[in-house]
C-alpha cells in the first residue's frame, strides 16, 4: 500500500522524442526554502507566464499612454486602509533585480517573467529557462496579503513591453487587483467592496489581444467581463437582460455611465434566480424562457462554480469547465452557446483548446481527460490514467505534430524546432504558433500531444492521433461489414494522389490569407487540411449520402457564422482586430466542421494504410484500454468492445453491440442539426444526457492510456505549461519545476553563459 | 449550545425547508459511532421513509433495535422545533442489549456498527415476516411495491429463497466474482451479495481509483490457489470482483485503519482520498443492469483523529441542497466547499486527521 516512498519520483522519463528531464536548478519556488508546510487547503498553486517583447519604440509609447490614463482616471489605491476591502500588501518589496536589467540590456533580446501563488503569497521571477539556474534571492515582486489569498492570475501579453506586464491578480474573497510587477506603485482594486460578487476568483483571463478587457469568473458560477479603465459600479450593480439562451442569461450594468462589470454572465439555476430577482420589471419574458429550462436542470443546483475558461487560440469561441459537470462552449461575441458537453460524473475542473482551435480537453472529477470535437460537438475520446481529479490539461503544440513519410521523427524534431523558432521570432504571441508547419510537407494526418496532471501527483502525456477522434469507427463498423472494408481504401489512395497538387495550390492561396490575419502556423496548417477533406470527400464516391447532408450542414453553418462575425463587427467591446479577418477565418473554420465530420470513412482508411506501413507510427497510434479479461474475451456479450490491436496489424476495431453505437452515430448528426437550427441543447439533465453525444455512455466511447504516466511529485500537481524548448509543473507545496524538452541544450551544470548561436530560447 | 441553534436556523434563513428537522443526538459516552451513522442513515432519504413506514405499519411490537430506530427517527421527525438536539437514550440501551461489544463506554467502529445495524434490522423483518406468515404475506407485497425502484430483483440467486426486505432494495448490490483458470481457461463467475463494499485507500487517489483497485485482477497462486471444478484440482486462476447490480445507496467503507504487526494495534491511514459530490461506478460488470447509474453523494461519516480507540465521529449530510455538519448534539450549516478539508493528508508525518470514513452515495433515480 504504502506506494509512495521517496525515492520513486521520475525524473526523467524517454518518450518516444526522446528524454525529458528535470532540471533541479530551474526550480522555482519562495525565496527562503522552509521545511514542508501545508498549503493543503490553499488555493491552488497557479503559474502565469509572459514573454516580453525586445525594444520597441511603439510598444513604449503605448505603455506611456496606458500610464498617463492610469494616473487620469486617479486609482483607488488609497495604500489599502479599507476595512472591507482587506486585500492590503504588506510587503511589496519592489527590487528590479539588476541580473534581469542586465539581461534587457545585454545579450538577450526577449525575457519571461513567470508568477505563481503561494497561500497568501505571490511571487514574480524572471524565468531564465533551460540554461540558466533560478536565481531566487531577487524576485521582481512579491506580495504578501493579509486576510485573503491569491487565487488566480494573468499577465497581459498585449501590453507587455521590455520593462514588464500587468498582471491581474484575483483573490478567494472576490476581489481583483491589477498591478505592475516592479513596480512600487500599487495597482488598481476591481471588486474591492465585493459588491459585484463575493465569492473566491476561480479564473481571470485578459481577452485575446485586448489591452484592457479582462474576463473574471467566480465559484459563485459568475463570469464577469471587466474594463480595466473603467471604474466599478459605486453600490451593488443593478443589471438588465442582455442575452439569453438555452440554461444561460447575461445582463449588463443598468447605469448611465458605463461601468464595471460591462457584463455578467450566469449560468444554470442561478442565471434564472438572479436574472428575474435582480430586475423583474423588464426581463419578464427572458426569465421566464430560463424557468421552462431550469426545470430539467437537476444537477449541481446547488454549486455550479465555473473552474476555468479559456479561449479558442483563433480568439471566436470561448470554452467553459464548470463544476456542474458541463463544457459550455460559447461564440464570444454573440455570446451564443455553440457546445455542452458533460462530464461521466462531478465536475469539470480544467479546459484547454487544442491550438487549431478543433478539439477541447477537459479534465475533472471523474480522473478523465475527456476529449470534446467542437467541430463535431460531441465527445470522441476519453483518457484514462489518472488515479484522482485531473487538476490541469493542456496541449503541447510544438509536439503536436503531423505524420508523413518519413521514419525517423527526431531528425525531423530538430528541423522542425529551427524552423519554428524562426518564424516566433516574428510573432510576439508565440502560443499561437503552433502546430508543424505543414507547408513543409504533405501532410495525412494530426497527432495532438497532450498534457495532463491531476492531484494524484502524476504527470501523464498522450498521443490523440485524429484517426482516433473521427467518427468512422462508428460510421464504418455500421455501415461497412469487413469484407468491404478494402473499397475505400483503394479509393483514397487514389483521392490521395489526385488531391495533393490540389491541396498545394490550395493551401498556397489560404496561406496567404491567413498570414495577412497574422493569425499564425496553427491556423495556417489546419485550413490546408480542411482544404484538402473537402476535395476528398467531393471525389468520394462511397458516400455519396453523407455528402449530402454534409452539403446541407455546410450552408446552414457557413450562414450561421457569418452572421456572427456581422455582429462583431458591431460589438463595441472588441478593440483591435479587424473583423474581416474574424469573418475569414469564422466561415473557413464551419467549412472544416462539416467535411470532417462526413469524410471520417475514407480518412481512415487511409490511416490503416500508413499504420501499415510505417512502424513509427504504430507508437503513435492511440491503444485503446483493453477490458477483455485476460488474454480472450471471457465476458460474453462484452460491452466494453474496444480492444483496438496496437501493435501493427492496422486499426482493426472490435465490434459488439453495434445497435447502441448505431444510434449514437444518428444522434451525432442529429445535435449538429439541431445546432444549425440554433438550438444547442433540450436538457441539462445528466440522466438524459447520458447516451447523448454530449455524454456517451462509457462503453460507446473510446477510451485511451497514457503513453507516459509518471509520478513526479509528492503533492498534488497543479500546472502545467508547455514551451518551445522545456515544460513546467507546479505542485501545491509551491514548486515550479522545469523540465527540459529532448535535445534542448540545457543547463547541466551552473556555467553562466551559452552561445547564443545555438540558443533556441525565445 | 442554544446560540449555537439559532446559528444555524438564521445561518440557513428563510430556505428552511418544510417538513425537516435538524436534530444533534446527545453523547451518552464515546457514542459519536453510533451518532454520526444514525445522522448519515436518517438524511439517507428512502432509508428514513421506510423506518418511517415501519414505525406507523407496527403500532406496538416487541420492543427491538428497529422499534427504537424507528422511535428515534420518528420523534425527529415531528418535533415542533426545527433545529435542537435529542438523547437517542432508549436506542443506546437497547443496542448495548442487542449486543455486547457495544456495551461499554469505549469508542467502537463506526462501520462496524453500520454493518450491525443492517444486518441486524433486515433481519427483525425478516423474522417478523416469518412470525406472523399468515397475516405478513399481505404486508411483504405492499413493501415492495411501494420500495422498489429496481428493475430486476427477480433472477438475483440469493434473495431468490426470501422475497428482498427493504433493507435489501435500499443498500443491497451484487458483486460477481469471475475466476479464470490458467490451466483450462474456463471461467467461473459467482454472485455475492453486498450491503457496503470496503476499499482500500492509497496516497493522493479518488474514490473512484480506488473503487476501480477494488476489482483489479489479482492472482491466486501458490497458497493461495483456487480449486478448478473442470481440472478437479487446485490450480493458478486470475480473480475479479465487479459490481453486477448497483445498489440504490451505494455505501463505501474506506480502510483507513490498517493493523501493524510491528506495533500490535490498528494505525490510522490519514491519505487523502478524494470523493466527489456525484459519482458512476467503472467497475461494474458486462451484464449489469444499469451500468452508468448516476449516484450523488449524499452523508459522509468522518473519523477524526489518530487512531481507533481515541478519535471522535462526526457526519456531514446534503440535505435539500446545503450541506450540514452533525457533530453529536451540534449542527452547522457548512459550504460545499469545506468538504474538501475530509479528504485527508497528503503528508506522511503522522498526524491527527479528519478524513472521510465511510461515502454514501444515493442514486438519482431513487428520488423519482
Amino acid at each position: 500500500m504504502e506506494t509512495n516512498g521517496k525515492d520513486d519520483l521520475k525524473t526523467q522519463f524517454v518518450t518516444r522524442e526522446g528524454c525529458y528531464r528535470l532540471l533541479n536548478l530551474s526550480e522555482y519556488s519562495r525565496p527562503n526554502r522552509v521545511g514542508y508546510q501545508s498549503n493543503q487547503n490553499s488555493p491552488q498553486v497557479r503559474v502565469s507566464f509572459v514573454s516580453l517583447p525586445a525594444n520597441c519604440s511603439s510598444q513604449q509609447q503605448q505603455q506611456q499612454q496606458q500610464q498617463s490614463t492610469e494616473k487620469a482616471t486617479g486609482l483607488n489605491n488609497s495604500n489599502g486602509n479599507n476595512v472591507n476591502g482587506p486585500i492590503n500588501a504588506i510587503t511589496s518589496s519592489t527590487s528590479l533585480s539588476s541580473s534581469f536589467t542586465n539581461g534587457i540590456n545585454g545579450i538577450q533580446d526577449q525575457s519571461d517573467w513567470i508568477c505563481f501563488n503561494f497561500g497568501k503569497e505571490l511571487y514574480t521571477y524572471a524565468y531564465r529557462g533551460v540554461k540558466k539556474a533560478a536565481d531566487l534571492s531577487k524576485p521582481i515582486d512579491k506580495k504578501l496579503y493579509k486576510g485573503t489569498n491569491p487565487s488566480c492570475h494573468d499577465f497581459n501579453q498585449t501590453t507587455s513591453t521590455n520593462e514588464g506586464a500587468p498582471l491581474l491578480v484575483g483573490f478567494t474573497t472576490g476581489q481583483i487587483q491589477l498591478i505592475y510587477p516592479g513596480r512600487k506603485e500599487q495597482g488598481k482594486l476591481f471588486n474591492e467592496e465585493r459588491l459585484i460578487d463575493k465569492t473566491k476568483v476561480t479564473c481571470l483571463k485578459w481577452l485575446p489581444n485586448s489591452p484592457n478587457l479582462f474576463l473574471a469568473a467566480h465559484s459563485s458560477g459568475h463570469l464577469y467581463l471587466y474594463n480595466e479603465e473603467l471604474p466599478c459600479s459605486p453600490t451593488i450593480p443593478v443589471y438588465q437582460p442582455f442575452k439569453c439562451g438555452d440554461g444561460y442569461t447575461v445582463v449588463t450594468c443598468k447605469s448611465k455611465s458605463t461601468r464595471n462589470p460591462l457584463f455578467k454572465w450566469a449560468f444554470g439555476l442561478n442565471c434564472a434566480t438572479n436574472g428575474s430577482s435582480v430586475n423583474s420589471s423588464s426581463s419578464s419574458s427572458s426569465s421566464s424562457t430560463i424557468s421552462s429550462n431550469s426545470s430539467s436542470y437537476s444537477c449541481a443546483s446547488d454549486n455550479s462554480s465555473i473552474n476555468e475558461f479559456c479561449f479558442s487560440p483563433c480568439g471566436t469561441n470561448l470554452a467553459i469547465a464548470s463544476q456542474d459537470g458541463f463544457l459550455r462552449v460559447f461564440l464570444y461575441e454573440t455570446m451564443e452557446l455553440v457546445g455542452i458537453a458533460r462530464s461521466y460524473f462531478g465536475g469539470f475542473l480544467c479546459v484547454c483548446w487544442s491550438p487549431d482551435s478543433k478539439y477541447i480537453v477537459v479534465g475533472g472529477e471523474d480522473d478523465l481527460v475527456t476529449v470534446y470535437s467542437f467541430n463535431e460537438r460531441r465527445v470522441v475520446a476519453r483518457c484514462q490514467g489518472h488515479r484522482s481529479w485531473v487538476s490541469v490539461v493542456a496541449f503541447d503544440p510544438y509536439t503536436t505534430l503531423t505524420t508523413w513519410d518519413q521514419n525517423d521523427f527526431s531528425d525531423d524534431e530538430n528541423q522542425y524546432e529551427m524552423s519554428t523558432s524562426s518564424n516566433l521570432n516574428n510573432n510576439k504571441r508565440h502560443r499561437s504558433a503552433s502546430i508543424r508547419d505543414s507547408t513543409l510537407a504533405p501532410e495525412k494526418l494530426i497527432c495532438y500531444r497532450l498534457g495532463s496532471v491531476s492531484q494524484d501527483t502524476q504527470l501523464c502525456l498522450w498521443d490523440i492521433t485524429e484517426d482516433i477522434l473521427r467518427p468512422h469507427h462508428r460510421v464504418r463498423l455500421s455501415t461497412l461489414d469487413p469484407t468491404q472494408q478494402q473499397q475505400p481504401q483503394h479509393n483514397s489512395n487514389i483521392l490521395n494522389s489526385s488531391t495533393q497538387c490540389n491541396n498545394k495550390t490550395e493551401s498556397v492561396q489560404i496561406n496567404g490569407d491567413c498570414s495577412a490575419n497574422n493569425s499564425g502556423n496553427g491556423d495556417r496548417s489546419s485550413t490546408s487540411l480542411i482544404i484538402k477533406d473537402t476535395i476528398d470527400s467531393s471525389i468520394s464516391n462511397s458516400h455519396i449520402k453523407t455528402m449530402n447532408s454534409s452539403n446541407s450542414k455546410l450552408i446552414n453553418c457557413v450562414s450561421g457564422s457569418s452572421v456572427a462575425s456581422d455582429n462583431i463587427t458591431n460589438d463595441n467591446c472588441n478593440n483591435g482586430s479587424s473583423s474581416s479577418t474574424k469573418k475569414g477565418k469564422a466561415s473557413l473554420i464551419s467549412v472544416g466542421n462539416n467535411s470532417n465530420t462526413n469524410l471520417s470513412a475514407t480518412k481512415v482508411s487511409l490511416n490503416d494504410e500508413k499504420t501499415n506501413n510505417h512502424s513509427t507510427f504504430n507508437t503513435l497510434t492511440q491503444r485503446f484500454t483493453n477490458f477483455s479479461f485476460g488474454s480472450d474475451k471471457s465476458s460474453k456479450g462484452s460491452k466494453k468492445n474496444f480492444t483496438l490491436v496496437g501493435k501493427g496489424s492496422g486499426t482493426s476495431v472490435d465490434q459488439k453491440g453495434n445497435s447502441s453505437q448505431n444510434c449514437d452515430g444518428n444522434s451525432a448528426t442529429s445535435t449538429l442539426r439541431n445546432k444549425s437550427n440554433g438550438s444547442i441543447t433540450t436538457t441539462y439533465d445528466a440522466m438524459k444526457l447520458i447516451g447523448t453525444p454530449a455524454c456517451p455512455r462509457f462503453d460507446e466511447c473510446p477510451v485511451l492510456e497514457p503513453l507516459v504516466c509518471k509520478k513526479i511529485a509528492h503533492e498534488r500537481l497543479t500546472a502545467l505549461i508547455f514551451r518551445e524548448d522545456c515544460f513546467l509543473t507546479a505542485c501545491q507545496d509551491g514548486f515550479v519545476y522545469t523540465w527540459a524538452r529532448p535535445h534542448s541544450s540545457y543547463l547541466a551544470t551552473s556555467s553562466p553563459t551559452v552561445p547564443h548561436s545555438s540558443s533556441t530560447i525565445v | 449550545m442554544g446560540t449555537n441553534i439559532s446559528q444555524l436556523e438564521r445561518d440557513i434563513g428563510s430556505d428552511f425547508p418544510a417538513n425537516e428537522h435538524y436534530f444533534g443526538l446527545v453523547n451518552f459516552g464515546n457514542t459519536c459511532y453510533s451518532n454520526s451513522v444514525l445522522q448519515a442513515l436518517y438524511f439517507c432519504k428512502p432509508f428514513r421513509d421506510k423506518v418511517l413506514e415501519y414505525k406507523l405499519k407496527n403500532k406496538r411490537n416487541k420492543e427491538t433495535l428497529l422499534t427504537c430506530l424507528a422511535d428515534l427517527f420518528y420523534s425527529i421527525a415531528t418535533q415542533k422545533k426545527k433545529v435542537g438536539s435529542i438523547a437517542p437514550k432508549k436506542f443506546i440501551a437497547r443496542l448495548r442489549k442487542e449486543k455486547e461489544e457495544f456495551d461499554n463506554y469505549m469508542q467502537q467502529d463506526a462501520h462496524e456498527f453500520l454493518n450491525f445495524l443492517i444486518n441486524h434490522i433486515n433481519e427483525i423483518i425478516l423474522a417478523e415476516r416469518n412470525q406472523g406468515k399468515v397475516k405478513a404475506s399481505t404486508a411483504g407485497v405492499s413493501i415492495t411495491e411501494n420500495g422498489s425502484t429496481l428493475t430486476n430483483n427477480n433472477n438475483s440467486p440469493n434473495t431468490a429463497t426470501t422475497e428482498p426486505t427493504w433493507v435489501h432494495e435500499i443498500f443491497q448490490g451484487v458483486l460477481t466474482s469471475e475466476t479464470r483458470c490458467l490451466n483450462c481457461e474456463t471461467i467461473s463467475s459467482k454472485d455475492e451479495n453486498f450491503f457496503d463494499l470496503q476499499v482500500d485507500v492509497d496516497q493522493n487517489t479518488s474514490i473512484t481509483h480506488c473503487l476501480r483497485c477494488f476489482s483489479n485482477t489479482e492472482t491466486l497462486c501458490s497458497d493461495n490457489k483456487f480449486k478448478c471444478d473442470n481440472c478437479c484440482s487446485y490450480q493458478e486462476a486470475q480473480k475479479r470482483m465487479r459490481v453486477k447490480k448497483l445498489p440504490m445507496i451505494l455505501a463505501l467503507h474506506l480502510k483507513r485503519f490498517k493493523y501493524m504487526e510491528q506495533y500490535n494495534r490498528h494505525i490510522k491511514v490519514s491519505h487523502r482520498v478524494v470523493f466527489p459530490l456525484e459519482l458512476r461506478l467503472f467497475n461494474t460488470s458486462d451484464d449489469a443492469v444499469n451500468p452508468d447509474r448516476m449516484y450523488d453523494l449524499t452523508a459522509v461519516v468522518i473519523h477524526c483523529g489518530s487512531n481507533t480507540n481515541r478519535g471522535h465521529y462526526i457526519s456531514i449530510v446534503k440535505s435539500h441542497g446545503f450541506w450540514l455538519l452533525f457533530d453529536d448534539d451540534m449542527v452547522d450549516k457548512i459550504d460545499a466547499s469545506a468538504i474538501e478539508d475530509f479528504y485527508g493528508l497528503t503528508s506522511d508525518i503522522q498526524k491527527s486527521s479528519e478524513t472521510g470514513y465511510l461515502l454514501f452515495y444515493q442514486s438519482r433515480d431513487a428520488e423519482k
